[in-house]
Protein backbone atom coordinates (compact mmCIF):
# COMPACT_ATOMS: atom_id res chain seq x y z
CA UNK A 1 0.00 0.00 0.00
CA UNK A 2 1.84 3.22 -1.29
CA UNK A 3 -0.44 5.79 0.35
CA UNK A 4 0.70 6.80 3.81
CA UNK A 5 -1.39 8.18 6.62
CA UNK A 6 2.12 10.27 7.64
CA UNK A 7 1.72 11.91 3.83
CA UNK A 8 -1.86 13.16 4.60
CA UNK A 9 -2.25 16.56 5.47
CA UNK A 10 -5.91 18.26 5.43
CA UNK A 11 -6.94 22.11 5.13
CA UNK A 12 -2.87 22.85 4.87
CA UNK A 13 -2.74 26.77 4.39
CA UNK A 14 -0.12 27.62 1.71
CA UNK A 15 0.64 31.27 0.64
CA UNK A 16 1.91 30.02 -2.99
CA UNK A 17 2.62 27.16 -5.16
CA UNK A 18 6.33 27.14 -4.07
CA UNK A 19 5.76 26.98 -0.54
CA UNK A 20 3.15 24.55 -0.81
CA UNK A 21 4.95 22.10 -2.86
CA UNK A 22 8.02 22.60 -0.75
CA UNK A 23 6.39 22.24 2.68
CA UNK A 24 4.62 19.19 1.57
CA UNK A 25 7.50 17.52 -0.36
CA UNK A 26 9.69 18.37 2.99
CA UNK A 27 7.21 15.91 4.64
CA UNK A 28 8.61 12.98 2.35
CA UNK A 29 11.87 13.72 2.97
CA UNK A 30 11.16 13.31 6.83
CA UNK A 31 9.02 10.48 6.15
CA UNK A 32 12.28 9.06 4.76
CA UNK A 33 10.56 8.15 1.49
CA UNK A 34 12.89 10.08 -0.73
CA UNK A 35 16.12 11.62 -0.63
CA UNK A 36 16.63 15.44 0.62
CA UNK A 37 16.95 16.93 -3.25
CA UNK A 38 13.53 15.46 -3.82
CA UNK A 39 11.54 19.00 -3.03
CA UNK A 40 14.09 21.12 -5.16
CA UNK A 41 13.47 18.84 -7.69
CA UNK A 42 9.96 18.92 -7.51
CA UNK A 43 9.99 22.27 -7.73
CA UNK A 44 11.90 22.48 -10.74
CA UNK A 45 9.98 19.76 -12.83
CA UNK A 46 6.52 21.86 -11.40
CA UNK A 47 8.03 25.20 -13.15
CA UNK A 48 9.44 23.17 -16.80
CA UNK A 49 6.53 20.49 -17.07
CA UNK A 50 3.90 21.42 -14.79
CA UNK A 51 1.19 19.38 -12.96
CA UNK A 52 -2.00 20.82 -13.01
CA UNK A 53 -4.80 18.94 -13.84
CA UNK A 54 -8.59 19.93 -14.81
CA UNK A 55 -10.14 16.88 -13.06
CA UNK A 56 -13.93 16.05 -13.27
CA UNK A 57 -14.65 17.61 -9.77
CA UNK A 58 -12.65 20.36 -8.67
CA UNK A 59 -8.63 21.59 -9.79
CA UNK A 60 -5.70 19.10 -8.50
CA UNK A 61 -2.44 18.99 -8.92
CA UNK A 62 -0.30 15.66 -9.31
CA UNK A 63 2.77 16.93 -8.54
CA UNK A 64 6.19 14.17 -9.32
CA UNK A 65 9.48 13.82 -10.26
CA UNK A 66 12.08 11.65 -11.49
CA UNK A 67 12.58 8.22 -9.75
CA UNK A 68 15.91 8.66 -8.93
CA UNK A 69 14.91 11.09 -6.01
CA UNK A 70 12.69 8.35 -4.59
CA UNK A 71 13.71 5.68 -1.99
CA UNK A 72 10.35 3.78 -1.72
CA UNK A 73 7.32 4.63 -3.31
CA UNK A 74 4.67 6.50 -1.88
CA UNK A 75 1.67 8.35 -2.44
CA UNK A 76 0.31 11.39 -0.10
CA UNK A 77 -2.62 14.03 -0.04
CA UNK A 78 -3.06 17.11 0.87
CA UNK A 79 -6.26 19.52 0.31
CA UNK A 80 -5.68 23.09 0.32
CA UNK A 81 -7.57 25.70 2.54
CA UNK A 82 -7.64 27.83 -0.21
CA UNK A 83 -6.78 27.27 -3.91
CA UNK A 84 -3.19 27.77 -5.22
CA UNK A 85 -2.61 28.53 -8.69
CA UNK A 86 -0.52 25.81 -10.54
CA UNK A 87 -0.05 25.85 -14.03
CA UNK A 88 -1.67 22.83 -16.62
CA UNK A 89 0.16 19.95 -17.38
CA UNK A 90 -1.12 20.51 -20.90
CA UNK A 91 -0.62 23.95 -21.33
CA UNK A 92 -3.06 26.87 -21.87
CA UNK A 93 -4.39 29.04 -19.06
CA UNK A 94 -3.26 28.79 -15.03
CA UNK A 95 -6.02 26.59 -12.73
CA UNK A 96 -6.33 26.96 -9.17
CA UNK A 97 -6.33 23.39 -7.63
CA UNK A 98 -7.72 22.80 -4.30
CA UNK A 99 -5.78 19.68 -3.95
CA UNK A 100 -2.59 17.91 -4.75
CA UNK A 101 -1.29 14.08 -5.06
CA UNK A 102 2.45 14.25 -4.79
CA UNK A 103 3.59 11.06 -6.05
CA UNK A 104 6.98 9.28 -5.11
CA UNK A 105 7.53 6.45 -8.01
CA UNK A 106 10.38 4.26 -7.49
CA UNK A 107 9.65 2.06 -10.63
CA UNK A 108 6.59 2.85 -12.86
CA UNK A 109 6.33 -0.31 -14.66
CA UNK A 110 6.18 -1.75 -11.09
CA UNK A 111 3.79 0.15 -9.73
CA UNK A 112 1.91 1.12 -12.56
CA UNK A 113 -1.33 -0.93 -10.96
CA UNK A 114 -1.12 1.82 -8.79
CA UNK A 115 -0.77 4.57 -11.11
CA UNK A 116 -4.39 3.50 -12.38
CA UNK A 117 -5.89 3.06 -9.52
CA UNK A 118 -4.79 7.16 -8.43
CA UNK A 119 -6.28 7.30 -12.38
CA UNK A 120 -9.76 6.16 -10.81
CA UNK A 121 -9.61 8.35 -7.60
CA UNK A 122 -8.99 11.56 -10.20
CA UNK A 123 -11.67 10.37 -12.61
CA UNK A 124 -14.59 9.56 -9.16
CA UNK A 125 -16.03 13.01 -8.75
CA UNK A 126 -17.95 12.01 -5.37
CA UNK A 127 -14.53 10.69 -3.87
CA UNK A 128 -12.96 13.88 -4.83
CA UNK A 129 -15.71 16.13 -3.25
CA UNK A 130 -15.87 14.08 -0.15
CA UNK A 131 -11.85 14.06 0.06
CA UNK A 132 -12.02 17.86 -0.41
CA UNK A 133 -14.75 17.80 2.52
CA UNK A 134 -12.80 15.36 4.86
CA UNK A 135 -11.90 17.09 8.29
CA UNK A 136 -9.44 15.02 9.34
CA UNK A 137 -6.15 12.95 7.95
CA UNK A 138 -8.16 9.42 9.22
CA UNK A 139 -11.23 10.99 7.11
CA UNK A 140 -8.98 11.32 3.44
CA UNK A 141 -7.02 7.77 4.49
CA UNK A 142 -9.95 5.93 4.97
CA UNK A 143 -11.99 6.71 1.78
CA UNK A 144 -8.67 6.77 -0.06
CA UNK A 145 -7.46 3.22 1.29
CA UNK A 146 -9.70 1.26 -0.04
CA UNK A 147 -9.65 2.77 -3.20
CA UNK A 148 -5.66 2.62 -4.05
CA UNK A 149 -5.66 -0.90 -2.63
CA UNK A 150 -8.26 -3.14 -4.79
CA UNK B 1 -6.74 -11.73 -35.13
CA UNK B 2 -5.37 -8.38 -33.91
CA UNK B 3 -3.12 -5.76 -35.63
CA UNK B 4 -0.27 -4.55 -34.17
CA UNK B 5 -0.21 -0.45 -33.73
CA UNK B 6 3.24 1.09 -31.85
CA UNK B 7 2.55 3.73 -29.75
CA UNK B 8 5.17 6.91 -28.60
CA UNK B 9 3.51 8.45 -24.94
CA UNK B 10 4.98 11.77 -24.10
CA UNK B 11 4.73 13.44 -20.64
CA UNK B 12 7.05 15.96 -18.94
CA UNK B 13 9.50 12.91 -16.84
CA UNK B 14 8.91 10.78 -19.41
CA UNK B 15 8.28 8.30 -16.21
CA UNK B 16 4.86 8.88 -14.32
CA UNK B 17 1.98 10.12 -16.86
CA UNK B 18 3.79 8.53 -20.27
CA UNK B 19 3.06 5.08 -18.26
CA UNK B 20 -0.47 6.27 -17.13
CA UNK B 21 -1.26 6.81 -21.03
CA UNK B 22 0.55 4.49 -22.63
CA UNK B 23 -1.03 1.49 -20.34
CA UNK B 24 -4.76 2.56 -20.52
CA UNK B 25 -4.46 3.11 -24.45
CA UNK B 26 -3.01 -0.55 -24.19
CA UNK B 27 -6.15 -1.53 -22.63
CA UNK B 28 -8.59 0.59 -24.63
CA UNK B 29 -7.18 -0.67 -27.83
CA UNK B 30 -7.58 -3.92 -27.28
CA UNK B 31 -10.76 -3.71 -26.90
CA UNK B 32 -10.90 -2.39 -30.66
CA UNK B 33 -8.82 -4.97 -31.69
CA UNK B 34 -5.26 -3.53 -31.79
CA UNK B 35 -1.86 -4.94 -30.06
CA UNK B 36 -0.75 -2.18 -28.63
CA UNK B 37 3.28 -1.86 -28.36
CA UNK B 38 3.86 1.40 -26.30
CA UNK B 39 7.24 3.61 -25.89
CA UNK B 40 7.38 6.67 -23.35
CA UNK B 41 9.66 9.63 -23.43
CA UNK B 42 10.22 12.90 -22.31
CA UNK B 43 9.40 15.94 -25.34
CA UNK B 44 13.52 16.56 -25.56
CA UNK B 45 13.94 12.86 -26.04
CA UNK B 46 11.05 12.62 -28.80
CA UNK B 47 13.08 13.72 -31.83
CA UNK B 48 15.81 10.70 -30.85
CA UNK B 49 12.70 8.43 -30.80
CA UNK B 50 11.11 9.50 -34.00
CA UNK B 51 14.21 9.07 -35.57
CA UNK B 52 14.99 5.90 -34.63
CA UNK B 53 11.21 4.47 -35.25
CA UNK B 54 8.53 4.18 -37.13
CA UNK B 55 5.18 5.11 -34.81
CA UNK B 56 1.81 4.81 -35.52
CA UNK B 57 0.83 7.97 -33.43
CA UNK B 58 2.02 10.18 -30.33
CA UNK B 59 0.10 10.54 -27.35
CA UNK B 60 1.14 13.44 -25.46
CA UNK B 61 0.37 15.01 -22.24
CA UNK B 62 2.99 17.57 -21.81
CA UNK B 63 3.18 19.99 -24.77
CA UNK B 64 5.33 18.65 -27.51
CA UNK B 65 6.82 20.70 -29.99
CA UNK B 66 7.35 19.24 -33.76
CA UNK B 67 6.27 15.72 -34.14
CA UNK B 68 7.17 15.34 -37.88
CA UNK B 69 4.44 14.38 -39.49
CA UNK B 70 3.46 11.56 -37.31
CA UNK B 71 -0.64 11.69 -36.00
CA UNK B 72 0.08 13.28 -32.53
CA UNK B 73 -3.01 13.82 -30.06
CA UNK B 74 -3.32 15.00 -26.98
CA UNK B 75 -4.08 12.55 -24.53
CA UNK B 76 -4.97 14.86 -20.96
CA UNK B 77 -8.68 13.06 -21.66
CA UNK B 78 -7.23 9.99 -20.62
CA UNK B 79 -6.05 11.14 -17.14
CA UNK B 80 -9.18 12.90 -16.40
CA UNK B 81 -11.37 10.98 -17.54
CA UNK B 82 -12.70 14.16 -19.33
CA UNK B 83 -12.57 13.50 -23.13
CA UNK B 84 -11.81 10.25 -23.52
CA UNK B 85 -14.29 9.51 -26.51
CA UNK B 86 -12.96 11.85 -28.32
CA UNK B 87 -9.43 10.98 -28.21
CA UNK B 88 -10.76 7.08 -29.40
CA UNK B 89 -12.18 8.68 -31.91
CA UNK B 90 -9.09 10.44 -33.40
CA UNK B 91 -7.17 8.14 -33.00
CA UNK B 92 -8.96 5.46 -34.34
CA UNK B 93 -9.58 7.77 -37.18
CA UNK B 94 -6.11 8.30 -38.06
CA UNK B 95 -5.18 4.48 -37.86
CA UNK B 96 -7.59 3.78 -40.34
CA UNK B 97 -6.84 6.39 -42.77
CA UNK B 98 -3.47 4.65 -42.28
CA UNK B 99 -5.28 1.58 -43.31
CA UNK B 100 -4.79 -0.04 -39.71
Amino acid sequence: MLLRKDLIRVNADYDSREEALRSFAEEYVKAGVVKDTYPQAILNREKVYPTGLPAVAFDIAIPHCDSKYVNEAAIGVCTLAHPIEFNQMGGGEPIHPVMLFMLAIKDPDAQISTLRKIMGVIQNKDLLEKIRQAKTEDEVYNLLAPELDK
Amino acid sequence: MSTRIKILSVCGSGVVTSHMIANKITDMFADEGYDVEADECNPSELDGYLSREKFDFIAYSSPIGDAHGVPAFSAMGLITGMGEDEFMEETLKALHEAGK
